[in-house]
């Protein structure tokens, strides 16, 4: 993903297996992780389970047949779904929002920007459960306290299907919005000063240059905030395992989330491997795409 | 009469001080709420006044209750500790494996190098579950469920791909002539890297180590699955408080704030090298 | 003793092809300067040689004894980079002392001291011998980069273009200095540089490369006075040589140049009979060139109109215009033309050139 130098002058190593020399134990690391996931993969054409590992048959795509047949399924896709493009387009918007306030240099810069790197570095789960405080139901909860003095009634944040994912979505824009902060501050920064200029001398109103200046030049900055966030918020499970663990009723029960139901709980680790490996190939998918595109973005 | 200039300056300081409200608010919050004693912290509703007590910190840490009587062991000591084994033990294998990988991303060219190269960052976007749960199985074969060896390996998974793609950067950084100028002057390629490459990227690394030790440090999925009662993390800690009959509030918030404290002194000092960190080296930041 | 052979040393970066089949042979502690412009190869030449970057094809010899498989650290070589490549994080004495502490040198603290202090003194380092890098100007870190190749002595020392980076004067004192501690190096130089004067000054021989092929090796007094092909000689000059397009035609049984209606009688020779009818190109050299009021009385000129002259102080530059082509000349400082004066161009006929229009292989010499 860094943007290499297009130099074809490179020194050849001094010895030629050198490079695969030191590669070789990250890469033993590899092998050691590409193996689970090919077991994954072998698993779901298996009726495996946790509590019968001798008994082992392979069922070819019965198991995604099943699921894919399952409103279960597709429930919990389309939750993923809402859930990262809410999730994406709130940090978006609140991130280059907060960085363009932050842009003009003044005293204290530095200070805000450590403070601002701090909801990201608690652990996730953490984090879910301190929010799982302020959110408690009734008056308890600081929150609905808080709100209480506006005159709105105490809402079960976590406890209603109504209200769930939206708890859920909150808690994600508080630890990673911070995220976005930093990568459109950066691009901020980097951004080269003399078409600002050239276009105020030309009359040019904030808001013109606002959308045909600055959201240009930002869009590499965009596009590698939606790749990590995107993948990341779909595969989210810190955060609803430590709230909500997929409920109340299903109603924030994600991929993920189902995936560890079926393997953990029920000991169904075929089905669950089923989820994941669609988990794994949107992950995958999207991936690849946002980053080709990064690098094209990036080369303009 | 107020210019222009100053309503939007105003309006711009009431937008940030309501952001990072946002932003350090529950922080605040829990800070406050590991200080309470055991009717305030389920006070309905919270209170923001209230008399500060340490007995929370003293019931996780050294186990006295309230009136400084000695109770059951706290288990809460004991997590700390075995997260640091971990986190510390994981950081120390990937730095030895991973620098060397960076460095030969970074230097050489050979086949299948982007190939493996990407193979590394992939690990980045995958679901986690997607590599635990077999690695589970695996785990159990091998008797490496609840092992430090057994932890320590898998957090690889967290941390390996980050330090390689970050340190890449770091040494593609060090202009190539300083290097040949050191072999022209009489080094192999092993005495270059030790005594010039190295050296050169002695910040990178540092900040590489902190970030890498935060990251395995937060994790709690790999802990939970791979983990058990030995190797029982402060993440998985600190979900104990929450049990299913009662819940110690200001336990939790106590064990929070300690887990969080010096993470948070540590993320200070590598802030400069944030932004590289986070997107594995794809913005310099 | 260290003479080093290139024997069709061929270079190629993917397709593109640095360096084709290039020759060279320098004599033990010649002075040898490789001369081009950016793009020419003379830098990659200079990197095979250190064994920085590797052959693709061909040999490098160094005292009989083939070295092109070699790593660097085998080759007896000091290199002093383009950019200096000095070591950021090692004080200027470190940085001088880094070969010696190589692990297959075996040299003691007491040796490694001498040996520093004895180049830091010839440089005029002594002041400075704790700083670190950035602190240093650019003559500083130049001097640091030149004390780190000196002080190993080895059999061959390799130098690209130290002096480009530097501002004039320093340039010229640089210069100066290398020239008089030549000396004292008792190694095999080789100079890389696009700087002509550097060159003609400093070298013992030069060769003149372009786009990876040695256009020709000679002393600079060869290589001025007689260029093997237009290139060269366009290389070698400032401002550079003036050229006319022409023709080589028979007027009465002489071999006469011709363009337009301009004719310049050529000498008597068998080979520019042989290129009679064939395009060819006249080369005068800018301080060859008279410009005189009067019609010169010789047939050695061309009617021109001054399009501007440029006062350097002790010297002037006035351009000509010949037709359609501008000429250079050198004047007097005190001799001011008026803008579109007609002048006569003229020169002596032993300084000029004929070249042909497509090889550009040289007919005509100095001297000739």
């Amino acid at each position: 993903m860094p943007d290499h130098a297009l130099r074809t002058q490179r020194p050849n190593p001094p010895h030629r297996g050198l490079p695969y020399l030191l590669t070789l134990p990250a890469l033993i690391a590899l092998i050691g992780i590409l193996y689970p996931f090919v077991l994954g993969v072998y698993y779901t054409f298996t009726n495996y389970t946790l509590t019968e590992p001798g008994n082992i048959r392979l069922v070819g795509l019965a198991n995604y047949i099943e699921i894919f047949g399952n409103i279960v399924f597709w429930k919990a896709f389309g939750l993923t779904f809402v859930f990262a493009a809410s999730v994406v387009t709130i940090e978006l918007v609140l991130g280059l929002g907060v960085a363009l306030l932050l842009k003009d240099a003044f005293p204290g810069v530095r200070i805000l920007r450590s403070f601002l790197i701090i909801p990201m570095m608690i652990p996730p789960i953490v984090s879910a459960l301190m929010w799982k405080v302020i959110l408690l139901p009734t008056n308890q909860g600081v929150l609905n306290h808080i709100l209480g003095l506006v005159g709105i009634r105490p809402i079960a944040w976590l406890g209603d299907s109504a209200t769930a994912l939206v708890s859920l979505i909150l808690i994600d824009v508080w630890i990673y919005s911070p995220f976005a902060v930093l990568i459109f501050m950066a691009g901020l920064q980097s951004m080269p000063k003399e078409p600002y200029e050239a276009a105020q001398v030309d009359g040019a109103s904030g808001w013109f240059i606002f959308r045909k200046l600055t959201l240009p030049l930002l869009t590499p900055s965009i596009v590698l905030v939606t790749l990590f966030r995107l993948i990341d918020s779909l595969k989210v499970f810190d955060i609803i395992y430590a709230t909500t663990k997929g409920g109340p009723a299903g109603a924030t029960t994600t991929l993920h989330i189902q995936s560890y139901f079926e393997a953990i709980r029920w000991f169904r680790m075929g089905r669950g491997m089923v989820y994941l490996f669609v988990l794994w190939f949107l992950c995958f998918v999207f991936s690849k795409a946002l980053s080709g595109l990064w690098t094209k973005v990036l080369m303009r | 009469m107020m210019t222009s200039r100053l309503f939007r300056r105003i309006l711009k300081a009431l937008g940030l001080g309501a952001y990072f409200t946002f932003a350090l608010g529950p922080i605040v919050w829990i800070a406050m709420m590991s200080l309470k004693n055991s009717n305030d912290v389920i006070a309905s509703p919270p209170k923001f006044v209230f008399t500060p007590t340490l007995e929370n910190y003293k019931a996780i840490t050294v186990g006295l209750d309230a009136h400084d009587v000695e109770t059951a062991r706290p288990d809460y000591p004991k997590y700390f500790l075995n997260t640091l084994i971990i986190a510390s033990a994981t950081v120390a294998v990937s730095l030895l494996l991973g620098t060397f990988a960076a460095y030969s991303l970074a230097r050489f060219s050979f086949r299948f190098k982007e190939d493996i190269a990407f193979t590394f960052l992939s690990f980045r976007f995958a679901p986690e579950l997607m590599v635990i749960l077999p690695l589970y199985v695996v785990f159990q074969k091998t008797g490496l469920i609840d092992s430090f060896t057994g932890l320590t390996a898998a957090y690889q998974l967290i941390t390996l791909p980050f330090l390689i793609w970050v340190l890449r950067g770091f040494f593609e950084d060090i202009p190539r002539e300083i290097e040949q100028a050191a072999r022209v002057d009489g080094y192999t390629w092993w005495g270059v890297f030790r005594r010039i490459s190295l050296p050169l990227v002695k910040p990178g690394i540092a900040a590489v180590v902190i970030l890498s030790f935060i990251f395995a440090w937060n994790n709690f999925i790999f802990a939970m699955i791979l983990g058990g009662e030995r190797t029982q993390t402060v993440t998985l800690g600190i979900l104990g408080f929450i049990g299913y009959e009662r819940v110690l509030w200001g336990h939790m918030a106590a064990a929070t704030m300690i887990c969080v404290i010096p993470e948070l002194i540590l993320a200070f000092f590598v802030q400069n090298y944030i932004v590289r960190g986070l997107t594995f080296g794809a913005v310099k930041g | 003793m260290a003479d080093i052979v290139l024997e069709h040393v061929r270079k190629c970066y993917g397709d593109h092809e640095a360096v084709c089949d290039l020759n060279l042979e320098i004599r033990d502690q010649e002075f040898f300067v490789i001369l081009g412009e950016s793009g020419a190869g003379k830098t990659t030449t200079l990197k095979m040689i250190a064994g920085i970057e590797p052959v693709t094809s061909g040999a490098i010899l160094l005292n009989g004894q083939p070295i092109q498989n070699l790593t660097p650290e085998e080759r007896d070589c000091a290199m002093v980079f383009e950019t200096y490549a000095l070591y950021p994080h090692l004080s200027v004495y470190e940085n001088i002392a880094f070969p010696l502490r190589a692990p297959k040198r075996r040299t003691t603290d007491d040796q490694i001291d001498q040996a520093v202090l004895r180049v830091a003194r010839i440089l005029g380092m002594d002041t400075f011998l704790d700083r670190r890098p950035a602190t240093l100007s650019g003559g500083q870190r130049q001097r640091v980069a030149l004390g780190r190749a000196l002080v190993r002595q080895p059999a061959v020392f390799l130098m690209d273009e130290p002096l480009s980076h530097l501002d004039a004067r320093l340039r010229n004192e640089m210069r100066t200095e290398i020239k008089a501690m030549r000396e004292s190096f008792g190694s095999t130089i080789v100079y890389v540089t696009h700087d002509y004067s550097e060159a003609l000054a400093l070298g013992d021989r030069i060769a003149i490369m372009h786009r990876g092929r040695v256009e020709q090796v000679g002393t600079p007094s060869q290589v001025f006075r007689r260029p093997q092909n237009r290139l060269v000689a366009e290389t070698l000059g400032d401002p550079p040589m003036n050229f006319l397009s022409g023709t080589i035609s028979l007027d009465q049984d002489r071999s006469v140049f011709t363009n337009g209606s301009w004719r310049i009688p050529l000498p008597a020779s068998p080979r520019l009979r042989r290129c009679v009818g064939k395009e060819v190109c006249l080369g005068l050299r800018p301080q060859h060139i008279r410009l005189e009021r009067a019609r010169p009385d010789t047939p050695f000129w061309l009617p021109s109109k001054l399009f501007v002259q440029e006062l350097l102080g002790d010297h002037a530059v006035a351009s000509v215009a010949v037709g359609d082509y501008l000429f250079m000349a050198l004047c007097e400082a005190d001799q001011a033309y008026s803008l579109d004066e007609p002048l006569y161009l003229a020169w002596a006929p032993e300084h000029m050139y004929l070249f042909l229009e497509d090889t550009g292989e040289i007919l005509l010499a100095e001297g000739d």
